[in-house]
């Protein structure tokens, strides 16, 4: 491998972001020099080719990361395999994690910008008491950008955590973000998603579920329209007994856009009594619009509950007509079922303003749009 | 009133077949018109015709209310015109609140003859008064419409709709269908109190039972698309008695 191999314009930022580094952080370099980012040609990120996203990238940028509090920086060390991992890469790259702890419940803001360029950023929240959190994350990138984060939550036994990602428009820009989750027993976790898409847009989640009393819920929702792209991954490991998973995404795709969907949920022989649900529901407009899907499930537990759906249509013109038959214009209808399709997805989020604030942004968008 | 002239429709997205060939009907104001006849006579499609289903398409005749053109409307123009469909199979609508809709649905068709939408509260004593006449709970119009209602649920909820809607005419399609006798009876008293001089009702169904609560002034029998026979009260009970067979044949 990679004697043939010419890193693009943006790898060689990111490959440059490592120089002259050791330890793990080289082994993420050497893997980066000698194979570059994923394309498509590798299994999981066969629908979002990232090299190809970095080709065009001609200058490094910078992150700027805003919360109410300080974080402690940190040289966090990472433990590296032979995949490559966005959020190692971040991490490496980043050299120095912001690092949040809070010993006090309630609502916390982050908000990660990314300028023009390539560039990085890890962040690790540590979730420890039996408290309810509640964690607002807002991504915003400038055209030209493609940032990589790294987003790391540790969640403390009893800890009832809400965490809310909402990527802002960036038609112009990338973003991966990957998050590692890892859950004590008892604790509970709930995401709930929302992005329009972004030339190039990838969430990836890995959860590892200890089962022994903790709750996940994985949520998400895309609507993605022209030139936009927004790949909704996640990996989850239930590695104990009796551990539940609810995991439910849906999204629209319209005028061209694209989106990706690959859950994954592993069940470990120890995971007796698992239940874990994974749903994913995509609705797409017109013909020019595209949703790959994957769902899997590997089990090697004999004694769980598991199941998934997966299901991409267009609008049911059945409810269409019904709902014209009592009265609504054809466009209101059409809006009024879009929306409904995507706010079921917000159901989890607790915290009813921050419910009707992302509400209204699919209203806002769904406006004039079908 | 309600006058069909010579409908001729056929259905089908690419290739379209003829199901109404020549059918004439004329329902006047205050009066309840039954419509039986066997499977696949075309009962269901006559409905989604009149209310401008996509894909339903007159090929030739006329309808009108009180004279005036209904075929080259779009479906919710002829509902704010007056035009109610109760559904032989509801429609699920997840994410939806039956409420939100029912207000959205009144709103839009008051919007479209230029009347004022009706305020919130208004609108809440309204439905409730309604919906307590016919056992509908505020449990129920809260849940997203139609979604996990049981069949006789669906059925009230139907004519809850074209209690508060107010339709000036009220086409009921094979509303017995999956009722049991209790739930028939809330129906058929439902659709009994929307009876009224200035309303006029097309009652689809296959069975008579329907309409021994819902007493018509008239039944038409329909076979092969056109309507075959019509007399009073007393021919639903003959085609209970003896069938279709000799209104088929005759088609």
């Amino acid at each position: 491998m990679g004697a043939n191999f010419e890193p693009n314009n943006g790898e060689a930022i990111f490959i440059a972001m490592l120089d002259g580094s050791d330890g793990w952080r080289k082994d993420v370099r050497d893997r980066l020099v000698a194979k570059g980012l994923p394309t498509k040609r590798d299994e999981a990120w066969k629908w979002s080719d990232l090299r190809r996203a970095a080709r065009d990238i001609t200058k490094r940028g910078s992150t700027q990361l805003r919360a109410e509090m300080a974080p402690q920086w940190a040289d966090l060390k990472r433990e590296t395999g032979d995949e490559f991992s966005a959020g190692a890469l971040a991490q490496a790259a980043a050299h120095q994690t912001a690092f949040f702890r809070h010993h006090l419940g309630g609502t916390y803001n982050i908000e990660l910008g990314a300028s023009v360029g390539a560039s990085v950023a890890s962040v690790v929240i540590s979730l420890p008491r039996a408290l309810e959190y509640t964690i607002l994350e807002h991504y915003r990138a400038a055209d030209g950008a493609l940032a990589i984060a790294n987003v790391d939550y540790e969640v403390g036994p009893g800890a009832k955590v809400n965490r809310v990602v909402l990527f802002d428009d960036a038609p112009q820009a990338g973003w991966v973000l990957s998050s590692n989750v890892s859950l004590a027993p008892g604790a509970s976790f709930t995401q709930t998603s929302l992005t329009f898409g972004a030339k190039f847009l990838r969430q990836e989640t890995r959860l590892s579920h200890p089962g022994q009393g903790a709750t996940a819920t994985l949520n998400g929702a895309y609507l993605v329209g022209a030139g936009g792209h927004a790949d909704m991954t996640s990996i989850v490991n239930m590695q104990g007994e009796g551990g539940e998973l609810d995991q439910l995404t849906k999204g629209i795709v319209h005028s061209g856009g694209r989106a990706v969907f690959q859950g994954k949920i592993h069940v470990d022989q120890a995971a007796q009594k698992t239940a874990a649900n994974m749903t994913h529901r995509g609705m797409i407009i017109d013909d020019r619009s595209e949703i790959d899907s994957k769902p899997e499930l590997e089990i090697y537990a004999d004694d769980v509950e598991c199941s998934h759906g997966n299901a991409i249509g267009t609008l049911d013109e059945m409810a269409l007509f019904y709902m014209q038959q009592r009265g609504l214009p054809e466009a209101d209808a059409r809006r009024l079922l879009v929306e409904s399709f995507l706010d079921e997805t917000l159901s989890a989020v607790k915290d009813e303003k921050t419910r009707d604030s992302l509400s209204g942004r699919i209203a806002a968008k769904l406006k004039g749009l079908v | 009133m309600l006058e069909i002239k010579n409908l001729h429709a056929s259905v089908g997205e690419d290739e379209k077949k003829p199901i109404l060939k020549g059918l004439d009907l004329v329902v006047p104001k205050g009066e309840v018109h039954a419509i039986m006849g066997p499977n696949g006579s075309g009962k269901s499609t006559l409905s989604y015709v009149l209310t401008g289903r996509d894909d339903y398409e007159i090929t030739d005749g006329s309808i009108s209310y009180d004279g005036e053109d209904l075929a080259e409307l779009e479906a919710d123009e002829r509902a704010a015109k007056g035009l109610f469909l109760s559904f032989q199979y509801p429609v699920e609508i997840p994410g939806v609140p039956t409420l939100t809709f029912l207000k959205e649905a009144l709103n839009a068709q008051r919007k479209a003859r230029g009347e004022e939408e009706i305020s919130a509260p208004d609108f809440m004593k309204f439905v409730r008064e309604k919906a307590k006449v016919l056992n509908v709970s505020p449990d129920m119009l809260k849940r997203p419409l139609n979604v996990g209602f049981s069949g006789g649920e669906k059925k009230r909820l139907e004519i809850l709709q074209a209690a508060v809607l107010e339709p000036r005419f009220l086409i009921l399609d094979e509303t017995d269908s999956g009722l049991d006798i209790d739930a028939l009876k809330v129906v058929s008293d439902g659709v009994n109190s929307l009876r009224s001089p200035e309303r006029g009702m097309l009652v689809i169904t296959h069975y008579q039972r329907l309409l021994d609560h819902i007493a018509p002034d008239k039944v038409h029998v329909m076979s092969a698309g056109r309507i075959v026979a019509s007399g009073g009260p007393e021919l639903a009970r003959e085609l209970e008695a003896e069938g279709y067979d000799k209104y088929v044949r005759a088609a």
